[in-house]
């Protein structure tokens, strides 16, 4: 769990999972500024992680007015060039950008299995 | 993590007779799909094997369903987070 | 038996057997099926689901026949004239012939 406490721990993980599918993993606090990422050149993935996290929080807000239900757990996009899953890990945002030719299943058991392998060492830094 | 599926996909779709593979997920989202399988089709496949579940026994083998028409046919089996459902020609 | 069966009660070595509506109103029924709504329903949802799905890439090939293959039953289902029939029967499995 040490290893989670230096940035470059935290790119290992990010890293760790990488296959040619996904173009992008970004973790961002709940402002959407980033925190670690792990595929594009910087300028790209603080643009992508500003986007994401406004869009979690207005879905996040509308599930509240509407549904009268805050928990929300996953929102996954699809664009013109590409799919986007957004899930929340501890009290971060956790961002997946993949190709369009990756299926909605296949993204949401990735990130999925991304927020489980992040929660524990990121709940343990966000307690602390 | 998606190769092992792939490589299943891939193994299965050259036994003969067979034109498409597809797997879903329990919320009809898909998972991987080889061959000629009909990707909109996702979300019915894992519906109709959870509707079909609800005819056998709870604790028992979940059903196969079988559609069949003139020119093919389509299997379907539900697991415990996956439906695959094999696409044939006859 | 007032309502017609349309000979499906005549099958041999069947279990059941259900003649249904559209919307899943039991016509005719016999066997372990006898008035059996619940099966009925459940049956009539499986139906309209399986139309929803494409056999083959050709859209004028439809659906013709449905079997729900249970443990050691299984549900034979077609629709003709707007009516769903539906037979239960014993599955014995044919062994596989070896290559």
């Amino acid at each position: 769990m040490s290893l989670m406490c230096t940035s470059s721990g935290l790119l290992f993980r990010l890293r760790i999972r990488h296959s040619d599918n996904t173009k992008l993993k970004s973790l961002l606090n709940s402002e959407g500024s980033l925190l670690a990422f792990s595929g594009f050149p910087d300028k790209d993935a603080s643009a992508a992680g500003a986007i994401a996290s406004n869009i979690w929080t207005s879905f996040q807000k509308s599930g509240q007015y509407s549904l009268d239900d805050g928990k929300l757990n996953c929102v996954l996009v699809e664009c013109k060039l590409g799919k986007i899953a957004i899930t929340k890990v501890a009290n971060l945002l956790l961002c997946l950008c993949a190709k369009e030719t990756v299926s909605y299943g296949m993204l949401k058991t990735k990130i999925e299995a991304m927020a489980a392998y992040l929660e524990e060492p990121l709940s343990q830094v966000a307690s602390s | 993590m998606e190769r092992t599926l792939e490589m299943q996909l891939e193994e299965s779709i050259h036994n003969p007779g067979i034109t498409g593979v597809l797997c879903v997920d329990n919320n009809g989202l898909c998972l991987g799909a080889k061959g000629s399988a009909p990707l909109k089709a996702c979300g019915s496949i894992s519906a109709l094997a959870g509707q079909a579940a609800k005819l056998a026994n709870p604790n028992g083998p979940t059903p196969v369903i079988c559609l069949e028409s003139e020119h093919g046919i389509v299997l379907i089996k539900k697991t415990d987070k996956l439906t695959t459902a094999l696409f044939k020609s006859s | 038996m007032a309502a017609p069966a349309h000979g499906i009660d005549r099958i041999p070595d069947s279990l059941g057997y259900l003649v249904l509506t559209e919307d899943g109103a039991v016509i005719s029924s016999g066997g372990q099926l006898e008035n059996d709504e619940v099966t009925a329903n459940k049956i009539t949802k499986i139906v309209h689901t399986a139309y929803k799905i494409p056999v083959t890439g050709d859209s004028r090939d439809t659906l013709r026949r449905i079997s729900v293959i249970l443990d050691d039953v299984v549900f034979m289902i077609t629709v003709s004239q707007k009516k769903i029939f539906v037979s239960k029967r014993h599955y014995l499995p044919q062994e596989p012939v070896p290559a």
